[in-house]
């Protein structure tokens, strides 16, 4: 097999870059757990800033470093961001650590008619996402990981030919322990060159299985297992703030970020939805979550906005946020009918616009609409519902319906001539409704239609009026 | 007086509630000329309806027919008025249900046009089409087309009415009352609607305007159809009725004549075999008493004739035999000496001792049961040569009729009720089905559910309803029919859900009942260890031996002292 391994090592401070274009000062992401610099902004290497650094050498080289805590979450979520859209152009990619992503090139030098081709356009895609990466490329996902770490930056048609630049590398390159590397370091051993051409028998002695596996991998000569990454059936990002937001209204700009992704994704796969689910981390009290419902399944990011907008502005938030995840699972085909420019589907477009926004500003609970339920029991035919309840089609309707249906059945006291009937509905035995009647049409002798029932108690009553 | 000519049973699977034997005893009751149990595209439940008829001495006549939807508006219900017919019917519904996968079926309008003896009972969707297949029907059914028309008090029957009465004057159809009954007792209505929900995967509350509204279509008294329906049409009924003198009890099951060589009859060529058999069974000459034995079996197969039965199961274990597939005959007749003649078993008849009364008895009315057993790992083989030997069209399996059993029944009146799967799951695990002096009734009440609670008393109501209802067909382990013209003029024949597999619509029951002949070819994997056994014995001691060769040394005492000392770990079956 032939692997491709992308390393991203400032992921975090990518996608800061991307929220806060205005911040041009030397930018530092520090990692908590011992407090030193693990990735840093081209102007702060210039500032005379280097990896490892701790945070008092930090301010004592350039007291104005934006300083940002390194959170795996983030770069999680944004390493899957990258896998799902490498996933439109690549088929068996894996996920390395939490900032690494591995490509399967075997079967794409086929289908992209050479591995240039395929490099170009795996370059074009991830610089329109302005992350900044390296890459090799391997046997192995190893090997290539190796040559990627060290900025080899090539990928060779032939995997045999990587063994040539893998020699060179150091081995602080490589995945070895800390302590392993200074072990071998101590008895002379540099550059994974020297470590590969001992015998292996003798490395087993000293070593553990784990190295041993590992070994073998950057030899070439054994991929260990790994688990090829698949989309998720939904849409979901997490997004560490810059800082932390006090007001509702102001978390609208970093919104925009993830929904715009998630528009993206759906619009890429022609799925809309209805549905947006917010889960903010406040920084003092229990996460806060929100939904936002449209009125009709959509994927356009301005509507969505304006929703999201409405929603925010009647928002209170506990304490400040600091992070917040969009997710978006229910999902269904993009029907672009909602959308036609014809005179009823796009006044049923507007209908439902409208309704979107009445739900954003009042919540769902307050948002009713009427509806026809398939039911034969005509006190139950029609009920108020959530906007949101997608009811069963209704069956055609069997018999006449009225106009007018009155709640509750009036006793018939004037003389009447049947003109349709009987119909007879005798049903409902499986809940505390049963009902026996007969119904028909009756003409009144002013030329009213009532809608009149008979019980089985012989007795009349007037339940609706025909127009 | 009536006739109710389109009557559907549960064997129109999850669409009738009342099983045929109801129909046809309320229907009786209520004084009915006749019944058709017309269940969609099937004869499944006319057997039923015909024995239990037979055994009641009911005073009512059944009659066969099928009801059939042609394209969304055109439903018709085709009856046998005689053998003819019966074979016509048979015939569309195995063209219709071969079209179509496992429990579904495709009626081209070519099958309607083909039909040349059945009548026709056709019951128009009341819209803009009718006229097209009113002239369908004067064309293709000129004086056997009938229009049913039925008072379901949906509010259009007035309406209805009069267009019936148009078209029947028009194209000259007289008109025929019929409630289209699903079920024999309004009472059933809860049920179809269970039944409906399963079909449908819903539940009863979500079935709507799609449900039955009310409980009209089920078997109404005499003076209340009186009120329904003008007296003419009633009569009419009763017309079709008299033209329908089909009876099941006609059906003549006829044997391959292949099975005969030119220049011998049945009887002679079983006599034949049985003489060669008795050369290689009783090789020291056959004694007085065992012939005697052989001439009284082959006295009452002839007078029974049963010779083509024994010829078949013969023909089937020769080609075993000369495979090498190990087999095994048993059953009540198997246990003779003219099937150890024909070496269809291996167990010498004088070493055991058995009534010759078990063999086939005159006064059971029953057809001889010799059931084969077959090596598992090849009884395909046999199966293939049975398809190869006689043809699909006259070759089948039988069919085994899946029912709801108790587990089965409470959890889709359940889950029809709409009560969460997972709760239905823990009271089921709950019950001890074993414990005979508590019912699960009484089980649910101990799990402190209220049993008064409506839903309870449904559940537990529905429940007790529906067991035993079929839900459909499938194919029974290895009876097979054969038979001497197309299998389908005799019963209609279905794909099962195995590929290249076709069941009849009738049960190994239904078939016993019309005393029509199976031929069992089972599975056996004791047979197959038997065969390895006997290959390693030969490899290893070169040594061949044989079923016969063992049976023919009698009892072994030392097999006796192993079990004595319950020594039988690995001991498939003692007998």
């Amino acid at each position: 097999m032939h692997w491709l391994y992308l390393h991203f090592p400032r992921l975090q401070l990518d996608l800061f870059e991307q929220l806060h274009p205005e911040q041009t000062g030397p930018k530092v992401v520090i990692d908590g757990s011992d407090n030193t610099v693990c990735q840093l902004s081209a102007a702060a290497l210039t500032a005379g800033i280097k990896p490892g650094m701790g945070l008092a050498e930090v301010t004592a080289i350039h007291a104005q470093t934006c300083i940002i805590e390194y959170s795996a979450n983030n770069e999680n979520s944004q390493l899957e961001q990258l896998a799902t859209i490498l996933y439109t152009i690549a088929s068996d990619i894996v996920c390395v650590a939490s900032n690494g992503i591995a490509i399967n090139l075997s079967p794409l030098a086929l289908y992209y008619q050479g591995l240039n081709n395929f490099m170009a356009l795996c370059k074009r895609t991830l610089t329109a996402r302005h992350v900044h990466f390296y890459f090799g490329s391997g046997a192995t996902i190893e090997i290539a990981r190796v040559l990627a770490c060290s900025h080899v930056n090539r990928v060779e048609d032939e995997p045999s030919l990587a063994l040539n630049y893998l020699k060179n590398c150091s081995l602080q390159a490589t995945e070895l322990p800390t302590k392993e590397t200074e072990q071998l370091n101590r008895i002379g051993i540099r550059t994974l060159g020297q470590l590969i051409a001992l015998p292996l028998d003798e490395i087993g002695k000293r070593f553990n299985n784990q190295i041993i596996t590992y070994l073998l991998a950057l030899k070439g000569v054994k991929q260990p297992p790994y688990s090829l990454f698949h989309p998720r059936k939904l849409f979901s990002q997490y997004l560490e703030l810059p800082y932390a937001v006090e007001s509702a209204p102001r978390l609208s700009r970093f919104i925009a970020v993830v929904l715009a992704n998630n528009c993206a994704y759906l619009q890429k796969r022609n799925l809309a939805t209805d549905t947006l689910q917010f889960e903010l981390q406040q920084r003092e009290h229990d996460n806060l979550m929100f939904k936002v419902n449209a009125g009709t399944p959509h994927h356009h990011l301005s509507e969505w906005q304006m929703l999201i907008d409405l929603k925010l502005e009647q928002l209170k938030l506990d304490s400040p946020v600091t992070s917040l995840t969009l997710t978006c699972d229910q999902l269904v085909e993009f029907d672009p009918e909602n959308l036609s420019l014809l005179q009823s589907s796009y006044s049923r477009h507007a209908e439902n616009m409208l309704l979107g926004k009445l739900l954003a500003r009042l919540g769902s609970d307050s948002v009713k609409t009427v509806e026809q339920v398939n039911e034969h029991r005509q006190d139950y035919v029609v009920q108020q519902a959530c906007t949101l309840h997608k009811a069963p089609a209704c069956s055609e309707a069997n018999g006449l319906q009225p106009a007018w249906l009155m709640v509750q059945p009036q006793p018939l006291t004037e003389q009447t001539q049947i003109v349709y009937g009987p119909e007879r509905v005798h049903t409902g035995w499986w809940d505390d409704h049963p009902v026996k009647r007969d119904y028909f049409v009756a003409l009144t002798g002013n030329g009213l239609r009532l809608w009149v029932y008979r019980d089985d108690q012989q007795h009349w009553y007037v339940h609706g009026y025909f127009g | 007086m009536f006739a109710e000519l389109v009557c559907q049973s549960n064997f129109s699977f999850l669409e009738g509630a009342s099983h045929p034997e109801e129909l046809v005893n309320t229907a009786a009751f209520l004084g009915y000329e006749a019944i058709s149990i017309c269940d969609e595209c099937s004869v499944a439940g006319v057997v039923r309806a015909h024995v239990e008829i037979k055994a009641n001495g009911l005073p009512i006549k059944l009659i066969v027919g099928s009801v059939f939807q042609l394209a969304p508006d055109l439903r018709v219900c085709l009856l046998c008025p005689d053998k003819t017919a019966y074979a016509e019917l048979c015939r569309i519904i195995t063209n219709a249900r071969r079209r179509s996968e496992k429990g579904h079926y495709a009626l081209s309008e070519w099958d309607l046009k083909s039909v040349k003896s059945c009548l026709a009972i056709w019951l128009p969707a009341y819209n803009d089409n009718d006229r097209q297949w009113a002239e369908f029907f004067a064309k293709f059914f000129s004086e056997r087309c009938w229009i049913g028309v039925s008072r379901l008090l949906n509010g259009n029957d007035n309406a209805h009415f009069a267009a019936a009465m148009s078209l029947s004057e028009e194209f000259c159809f007289p008109l025929v009352a019929t409630n289209q009954a699903l079920f024999h007792h309004p009472d059933r209505q809860h049920t179809q609607h269970v039944l409906h929900a399963i079909r449908t995967r819903s539940t009863v509350a979500d079935l709507g305007r799609d449900g039955l509204p009310n409980q009209e279509r089920s078997l109404k008294p005499l003076t209340k159809l009186t009120r329904l329906y003008p007296k003419a049409w009633l009569s009419e009924s009763v017309s079709i009725a008299s033209l329908c003198q089909f009876n099941l009890d006609e059906l003549k099951y006829q044997y391959p004549s292949e099975l005969v060589p030119d220049g011998y009859t049945a009887t002679s060529y079983l006599r034949h075999c049985v003489e060669t058999g008795i050369t290689k069974r009783f090789k020291q000459g056959v004694p007085e008493a065992i012939r005697e034995t052989i001439e009284k079996e082959l006295a009452l197969i002839h007078s029974e004739q049963f010779e083509y039965f024994f010829l078949t199961i013969y023909d089937i274990v020769q080609f075993a035999k000369k495979q090498g597939i190990l087999y095994q005959g048993r059953g009540s007749a198997a246990n003779s000496i003219v099937c150890y003649c024909l070496e269809i078993t291996a167990v010498d008849p004088r070493q055991i001792n058995v009534l010759f009364e078990r063999f086939i008895s005159k006064e059971r009315n029953e057809p001889p049961d010799i059931d084969v057993d077959f090596e598992h790992e090849r009884r395909e083989e046999v199966i293939q040569y049975i398809y190869a030997k006689y043809g699909r069209e006259r070759t089948a399996l039988a069919a085994s009729v899946s029912t709801f059993r108790f587990k089965s029944a409470f959890r889709e009146v359940g889950k029809a009720l709409g009560l969460p799967e997972s709760l239905l799951g823990y009271w089921l695990k709950q019950f001890n089905l074993r414990d005979r002096t508590l019912g699960w009734q009484s089980q649910l009440q101990e799990l402190g559910i209220d049993q008064d609670g409506r839903t309870v008393k449904q559940l537990i109501n529905l429940t007790e309803d529906i067991i035993g209802f079929p839900r459909h067909l499938s194919q029974h382990v290895g009876d097979f029919v054969i038979s001497a013209g197309p299998l389908y003029e005799l019963v209609p024949v279905e794909n099962a859900a195995m590929a290249e597999r076709s069941v009849i619509q009738w049960d190994k029951d239904d078939l016993e009942s019309l005393g029509l002949l199976k031929v069992d070819v089972l599975a056996l994997g004791m047979l197959t260890a038997i065969r390895k056994t006997f290959s390693l014995i030969s490899e290893r001691y070169q040594q061949d031996i044989s079923i016969p060769f063992i049976s023919a040394h009698g009892n072994d005492k030392q097999v006796f002292n192993a079990i004595c000392k319950a020594d039988t770990v690995g001991v498939f079956q003692i007998e």
